[in-house]
């Protein structure tokens, strides 16, 4: 699971009004970036005839980034990088988000994000990466309200609810 | 079709082209492309009739050929660039029903660029058949045709090279199955489509796939649902239905810098756990088949149930009217029909936790989703979740003879843009593709059953805090009408497999109402393609 899902996904468990963000812990991370490399110098390695692959290595686009940005809680991303001990590099957002409880709306509304233009290239790219390429492979997800814990296996949150959470 | 000699007038300042197309899928030819001018941002016009129409989405005609109007040749290529249908778009000089037609609009009026054609330059010149082999030397014979009534300037001052020509012209006859010539062409390759130049559907053929499903999308209909969805970079679209991933792996590969976000209820499916399908690997899992077309970075996967799914909800949160902004811009799913693949969701049956699968998936219980609820619940999610204008592209199955147009899902904020199907023998699947055009109206303070206002994730009954109009009518449609997709399951294997001369059997005890009597077949409006659907050609 990248941090873009966990950007945006709450709590649906039945009752919880403020599930927002969900609380992060990881116990094997990667950066998908490093994966797509690795992956690529093997392929050379095997057959010296093929090219870098179709697609190459994942590169920071500014378009992509213009049409993400506004979806995007800063805070909630900051938090959550840290939670995971890469927020280094990250500029830092205009509120803090506690990490143990869920947000007030005015924290998450979208607008609280820095403008984009007024971040440096190296801001953007470092963000870029964190937002799509840092993949929690092993983890949970816990809701702020009522601490269910939702496992993350294998890059894939397990976001079921048992019969009594509908 | 008029005389295409003469070039009907045009609104604006478009130029006119003609375009071919793959002859794979007819009634998706027009609102692809359209599609794909749209999200470019390209103004875009089909000629229809001889004349151009702008939202011409359900324009359809069984030859491939088709007029459309852009603004330029740069923006011909760039639609060539995208969509999955167009084989070529040409600068059209002459077309006739016959080879001595065409040679006098050549003699008479020739191609602008034959005229001045710069010298040094080199060009090329191609026939091709449709529906018809043409020998080497039946090429040669009409390259000679045609080239004693060009311009001298093309010999005087170009040169031949077939390898990469600055030009080329192209020369397309026209048959329809392998009958006398319909139509020949003339015209300057202005563009080639993706599908000729990168080869994309041999590229993406399921049997290269390392991890595969029974109901794995074909790679052709799956890019066009993306061409649909208008996926752009950085956009986010959605699949609540995901599977293998089949749909979100042809987003992925044709827009690089989408984000792909898929959920689905079964971790056999999404983890692999499941009965190995032929030729899956073992070990693999859906997010296989994108780390090994170094796509991993696009995409995430989420096991939960698509009625009740964790996606945070644009809206007022919490406490506060501050408002979320929403952040998924297209939907598309291929929603199971109970054939190939039944439709659960989770029930609210009590059920001890501890009951544990093998590889830590918890043991869910769930119960049929009948087909009714999943699309309405599927138009539900979308008008609540895409931005204004956004798109949510879905297939419909319905057995042929019991459909009729009201059966289509509706939504009062969600508009029919295209349906587009495709037969089968007995049955058909429509691919709807339905336009957010406003924001559901919500009750001034609605509230969910807890109270309070609307909470971040889609958790609320399916409908609740629509305002009173909005809200009947999609009551309506949860009230278990009698549609062709409802009792799809039931219908397919009663008569689409014995054939239609079966009596169909009552749908189940107690509810035994046999549906031919009721149905009729009933003409398709305006709103919907005008063509009857036709058995599907062979795929080239």
């Amino acid at each position: 699971m990248r941090l873009l899902a966990h950007n945006l996904m709450c709590s649906h468990v039945r009752g919880v009004k403020n599930g927002y963000p969900l609380g992060l812990a990881a116990t094997e991370v990667r950066f998908l970036d490093e994966v797509a490399e690795k992956a690529i110098a093997e392929q050379m390695a095997e057959d010296s005839d093929a090219s870098d692959g179709e697609y190459g290595l994942p590169e920071y686009n500014d378009d992509v980034m213009a049409n993400i940005w506004p979806k995007v809680v800063y805070s909630v991303l900051h938090q959550a990088a840290s939670a995971l001990g890469h927020a280094e590099g990250l500029p830092p957002p205009k509120v803090a988000v506690s990490p143990s409880m869920g947000v007030d709306a005015a924290t998450v509304a979208s607008s609280s994000n820095p403008d984009l233009a007024s971040l440096t290239e190296q801001e953007r790219k470092t963000i870029y990466r964190i937002l799509f390429y840092l993949d929690v492979v092993e983890g949970s997800l816990t809701c702020p309200e009522s601490g269910r814990v939702f496992p993350i296996v294998k890059s894939i949150p397990n976001m079921l609810l048992d019969e009594d959470e509908v | 079709m008029s005389d295409a000699a003469v070039a009907p007038p045009c609104s604006s300042e478009l130029q006119r082209f003609l375009v071919k197309f793959a002859d794979s899928h007819p009634a998706f030819c027009a609102p692809e492309f359209l599609s794909v001018a749209k999200v470019l941002g390209i103004e875009c016009a089909i000629e229809v009739d001889g004349q151009p129409v702008k939202d011409a989405y359900s324009f359809s005609q069984p030859s491939p050929f088709i007029y459309v109007y852009l603004p330029n040749e740069a923006a011909a290529r760039a639609i060539a660039r995208r969509s999955i249908l167009v084989r070529a778009i040409l600068r059209e000089w002459a077309s006739a029903t016959s080879y001595e037609e065409l040679l006098d609009q050549i003699r008479n009026d020739p191609p602008g660029d034959m005229v001045d054609f710069p010298a040094g330059k080199t060009f090329a010149m191609r026939v091709e058949g449709y529906h018809q082999r043409l020998s080497i030397e039946y090429q040669r014979e009409m390259i000679n045709r045609i080239g004693e009534c060009c311009p001298p300037a093309v010999y005087e001052r170009g040169r031949v090279n077939l390898r990469s020509p600055d030009v080329t012209w192209c020369l397309i006859e026209e048959y329809i199955s392998r009958g006398p010539l319909q139509r020949v062409y003339f015209g300057t390759r202005v563009a080639e489509g993706i599908r000729v130049t990168d080869h994309l559907l041999d590229r993406f053929r399921l049997n290269r796939r390392s991890y595969l499903g029974t109901t794995a999308m074909d790679p052709e209909l799956a890019f066009l649902m993306a061409n649909m969805a208008c996926s752009a970079p950085g956009r986010v679209v959605l699949d609540p239905f995901v599977g293998t991933g089949s749909l979100l792996l042809s987003v992925a590969a044709l827009v690089p810098g989408v984000q792909v976000l898929g959920t689905d209820i079964d971790p056999r499916t999404v983890r692999g756990l499941g009965r190995p399908v032929a030729g899956s690997r073992p070990g693999t899992n859906a997010l296989t088949n994108f780390q090994e077309i170094g796509l991993a970075h696009s995409v995430d996967l989420v096991l939960c149930d698509a009625s009740r799914s964790p996606w945070r909800l644009p809206g007022f949160t919490g406490q506060s009217t501050a408002r979320l902004a929403g952040f998924v811009d297209a939907i598309i799913a291929d929603p199971p029909y109970g054939v190939r693949e039944s439709a659960q969701q989770l029930t609210q049956r009590l059920r001890p936790r501890s009951c544990a699968e093998p590889n830590d998936e918890r043991y869910i219980l769930k119960t049929n989703y009948p087909p009714e609820q999943v699309y309405a619940d599927l138009v539900d999610f979308a008008a609540l979740h895409l931005p204004v204008g956004g798109r949510l592209v879905y297939w419909l199955a319905v057995i042929t003879e019991f459909f009729t147009p009201e059966d289509v899902p509706r939504h009062p904020a969600m508009n029919l843009v295209a349906l587009c199907p495709q037969s089968f023998s007995r049955w058909t699947r429509f691919l709807v593709v339905m336009e957010k055009t406003r924001e559901p109206a919500f009750d001034a303070g609605s509230t969910t059953a807890a109270g309070g206002p609307l909470p971040l994730a889609c958790s609320l009954a399916p409908g609740a805090g629509l305002a009173a109009e909005d809200r009947a009518y999609v009551e309506t449609l949860r009230q278990g009408r009698e549609t062709s997709y409802g009792q799809f399951r039931t219908q397919y294997f009663n008569t689409a497999k014995n054939g239609p001369h079966e009596p169909v059997l009552p749908l189940a005890p107690g509810e035994g109402k046999v549906r031919q009597t009721r149905r009729r077949a009933a003409p398709l409006p305006d709103a919907v393609p005008a063509v009857a659907p036709t058995a599907q050609p062979e795929e080239q």
